[in-house]
């Protein structure tokens, strides 16, 4: 199967860490898992990634479940922005 | 993608931060979240070089807002107005104060807007907040006055709390915008509840 022009196009993700609210931009090809892209993210922000990180929209929703999806379906589903914020662990008010 | 397996996670040590140390962190971080704005555009009040009063906006309607008044993650420019794309909600004053940082996480307390101190009787000014183990906000925790639980908060460690690794402050990387994105979370529908008192 021939790629498409469009399935060649890189498309540009957002990354903010709410731990500091500093930002990772950068080009992916729509082809890349969201889990890759996340991983990407961390090498941009020169963090790494914790155990109690998830992964969620700007607008808050939880993208744990679309993790394996590409960026291209990420942006096509869910995330037309393609805008996502690495949430850290905070808590404690249930104990 | 690496997850680190190292030294478990440990309390913060809960001793004060030389002054000059706790000034440097707090002036970088401090830049980092604003990108370009102004504390005076926003509203925000520097009382003293180690304290911080941020408006806070809980909101009643579904929302992407953030409490402080900008999105974050974004840029800005001295003089930008917060709250500019937001809906109308009910305002607080959140007051910070940075001694322990970045060691620790910030003193945060919610303040009477006039006073700019919390007192008997002051609790119109603080959020009820429910639904989430995240963040609860109490008038008197144990006698010991009001209480933001919240590991992101210093009084959370202060009052001997019980807490998980994954809630543990992070000195290398945790700063105050874990605090105020914490609280964002929590003063929106469906954890805010209205005032604690009207």
């Amino acid at each position: 199967m021939t790629d498409t022009l469009e399935d060649r196009a890189l498309l540009e993700v957002h990354f903010t860490d709410l731990h500091t609210n500093d930002t990772a931009t950068f080009s992916v090809p729509g082809e890349v898992e969201l889990v890759r892209a996340w991983a990407m993210a961390y090498d941009e922000l020169g963090e790494t990634r914790r155990p109690a990180d998830t992964l969620e929209s700007a607008g808050g929703e939880d993208m744990t479940p679309f993790l394996g999806e590409t960026v291209r379906e990420v942006q096509r589903r869910h995330v037309r922005d393609l805008r996502f914020q690495i949430r850290g662990g905070t808590g404690g008010a249930g104990r | 993608m690496t997850i680190p397996g190292g030294a478990a996670p440990a309390a913060p040590a809960l001793i004060p931060v030389a002054p000059q140390r706790a000034l440097a962190s707090m002036g970088d971080h401090l830049a980092r979240l604003l990108r370009g704005r102004s504390l005076e555009g926003l509203g925000w009040v520097r009382p003293d070089p180690l304290s911080l009063r941020v408006p806070l906006r809980a909101y009643r309607v579904a929302t992407t807002a953030t409490a402080y008044g900008f999105a974050a993650g974004t840029g800005g420019r001295a003089g930008d107005a917060a709250f500019s794309d937001a809906p109308a909600g009910d305002e607080y004053l959140l007051a910070l104060n940075f001694a322990f940082y970045p060691d620790s996480p910030p003193s945060a307390k919610f303040v009477n807007s006039a006073t700019g101190t919390y007192a008997p009787g002051d609790q119109r000014w603080l959020p009820a907040i429910s639904g989430t183990n995240e963040i609860a906000a109490h008038v008197d925790y144990n006698g010991r006055g009001q209480l933001i639980c919240c590991s992101a908060t210093l009084e959370f460690w202060l009052a001997g709390h019980s807490w998980e690794p994954r809630h543990a402050w992070i000195p290398s990387r945790s700063t105050f915008a874990l605090t105020l994105n914490a609280l964002s979370r929590a003063l929106r529908p469906p954890f805010y509840q209205g005032r604690q008192a009207l």
